[in-house]
């Protein structure tokens, strides 16, 4: 019996030849990473241990990404905690370079690695081939001092997906209208496997942003095969090898696999306040907004930018409207200044900040107030996500949210 | 016995605890603003042996450990629901705090109920009714038992 590619980076990283999803096995980890969200509490219980010590420094990467810049002098005091540790520990460490995703796969992320993040949205390292998944500080610590941990095999669905996206629809919309297909815990405790014909029409871009959003369906990974796509990437980004190229085998078992053609899906929002409540974007027309925010781990790279500065070129945002755009990394914010980008969405009206997780996490930068209303293409509409417990946030593509906030309400890609 | 706090299903880890409190120096301070948005009284009136019992997918979301440490923190005794989100199920073991797959209890408790969970049995008491619970995997009923996985860094 085949193994799907879930199950052969679990083998590899387990140094076993074969293993079935069900089974649970002890790992050798490629990488850990961690932001701020956690951090600090992984070192005050780093620091507890009768024997502190870490397995393999070059394994972890510290990433200063949700609170960034700082915001209060308690977020200062454990950000300080983070950057010290770094600093004596001698870890790889980011502060203000982006979104930890991003960095990571910018720089660090392999094809056929295993990497725990203490984040849930790890799960985008499938874009490249990685079997990425977010734990808890505690698992991430036991990983530090251990270089290893214990894993349970996932089952896999798999997604085959054919034809192409129409213009204005996104990758955004796909991996929303799946979410919306399966529900918010539709792949608990599973891989998500996308193939098929489509991936070809898919940029890395869109290949991150899919797997990023897989664990708002519940899912363990989200993986994808490496092709031309992929190496390209890895070689304008380092020049990066491979560890392992995997594909699922023909016997392989999966435990449902759905056909999708890209031509069929339209632009979508869900509603506040699941990521699974979802709508064609002509259904929710007319809700006014408050602010629009475009930007995130998963929507914002130069590619959404690009279609966000296009749809906004020559328009103003609406009167009374918040328009924030933030790009993903340094990488992307530069690339977008290069290409005239920011001056566009500067010229309409926006708000540009500094790279960092920013109105995605509602704590730092465009946090919205008691009845306001939000169109984003963050990665959460959970109540309260962006700020007040009564607001309503509403995820939309880049192009959905580039036009609503010329509209001053949700409107349809298409309008401008 | 311990009353009984019901939360509906796909409670995510943000109304467990909001990300503003995330970065707060320890999870003692942010303990109070456990479940805020869904039930303000609930960091000052849940008593150290209370339950949390929820529907479906309860933990969905971020991976912030901080949500079953607040809980664990206020003295939840156990979280008691027909499924659980992976990274939330996980972080609870890891920490000592049982998080309990148990069918039926939701629709048959409301909050203020007293409960009963005997976790060697895998059994729930309310009143003359009895539910039974799935027990834990033996590898998790581990960590559980030793209160935690750091403990098990310790003992190597």
């Amino acid at each position: 019996m085949g193994m799907t590619i879930a199950e052969k980076i679990i083998a590899r990283a387990a140094g076993v030849p074969a293993v079935r999803a069900g089974e649970i096995h002890t790992v050798t980890l490629d990488y850990l990473m961690s932001n701020d969200g956690t951090t600090h509490l992984t070192i005050d219980m780093y620091n507890k241990l009768r024997n502190p010590r870490i397995a393999d420094k070059s394994k972890l990467v510290w990433i200063v990404d949700h609170n960034v810049p700082c915001d209060s002098p308690k977020t200062a005091a454990s950000q300080k905690k983070m950057r010290d540790f770094a600093r004596d520990n001698g870890i790889t460490f980011y502060e203000g370079e982006g979104v930890c995703h991003q960095i990571m796969c910018e720089k660090h992320v392999v094809p056929g690695q295993l990497i725990f993040g203490a984040d849930s949205h790890t799960c985008a390292y499938g874009a490249l081939g990685a079997f990425g998944t977010g734990v808890g500080c505690t698992d991430y610590l036991y990983g530090m001092v251990t270089g290893g941990s214990w894993v349970m095999v996932p089952e896999t669905l798999r997604f085959n997906l054919t034809g192409k996206l129409a213009d204005r629809v996104t990758a955004r919309d796909l991996i929303l209208t799946i979410i919306g297909m399966i529900g918010a815990n539709g792949a608990n405790y599973h891989a998500m496997e996308f193939v098929g014909d489509g991936m070809k029409n898919l940029t890395m871009s869109d290949r991150i942003s899919i797997c990023n959003l897989c664990v708002e369906a519940g899912a363990k990974t989200a993986l994808m095969e490496v092709d031309d796509i992929t190496l390209a990437y890895l070689e304008a980004h380092g020049g990066r090898k491979p560890a392992a190229c995997f594909k699922s085998d023909d016997d392989a078992v999966f435990e449902k696999t759905f056909d999708i053609d890209l031509s069929s899906i339209v632009p979508v929002v869900a509603k506040p306040h699941f990521v699974d409540n979802l709508a064609p974007v002509d259904e929710v027309k007319g809700v006014k907004i408050n602010e629009a925010f475009l930007g995130s781990c998963n929507n914002g790279r130069i590619e959404d930018l690009r279609l966000g500065a296009s749809i906004i070129k020559g328009h103003k945002v609406a009167d009374k409207v918040r328009f924030l755009v933030v790009p993903a990394s340094q990488e992307v914010y530069r690339q977008a200044l290069r290409e005239g980008l920011l001056d566009i969405f500067m010229e309409a009206g926006a708000m540009i900040m500094n790279p960092n997780c920013s109105v995605c996490w509602g704590s730092c930068q465009g946090v919205i107030g008691a009845g306001e209303v939000l169109i984003s293409t963050g990665t959460r509409n959970f109540k309260g996500r962006a700020g007040d417990k009564n607001s309503f946030v509403y995820l939309g593509s880049a192009a959905t949210v580039a036009a609503s906030a010329i509209a001053g309400e949700i409107v349809s890609p298409y309008t401008y | 016995m311990g009353k009984v706090f019901r939360f509906n299903k796909d409670v995510d880890t943000d109304q467990i605890i909001a990300s503003q409190y995330l970065l707060y120096p320890t999870v003692d301070e942010m303990k109070a603003h456990t479940f805020e948005s869904l039930d303000a009284n609930f960091a000052s009136t849940v008593k150290p042996g209370d339950y949390v019992v929820a529907d479906s997918n309860f933990g969905c979301g971020s991976s912030r450990e901080q949500a079953p440490a607040v809980l664990k923190a206020l003295g939840v005794r156990a979280v008691l629901a027909p499924s659980f989100a992976r990274i939330f199920y996980r972080n609870s073991i890891n920490i000592g705090l049982p998080a309990i797959v148990c069918d039926g209890l939701y629709d048959a408790v409301k909050t203020g109920d007293e409960i009963d969970l005997d976790m060697e049995k895998g059994v729930v008491t309310f009143g003359e009714q009895t539910f039974s619970c799935t027990k834990l995997p033996v590898h998790l009923q581990k960590i559980l038992d030793r209160g935690g996985l750091i403990s098990s860094l310790d003992e190597m």
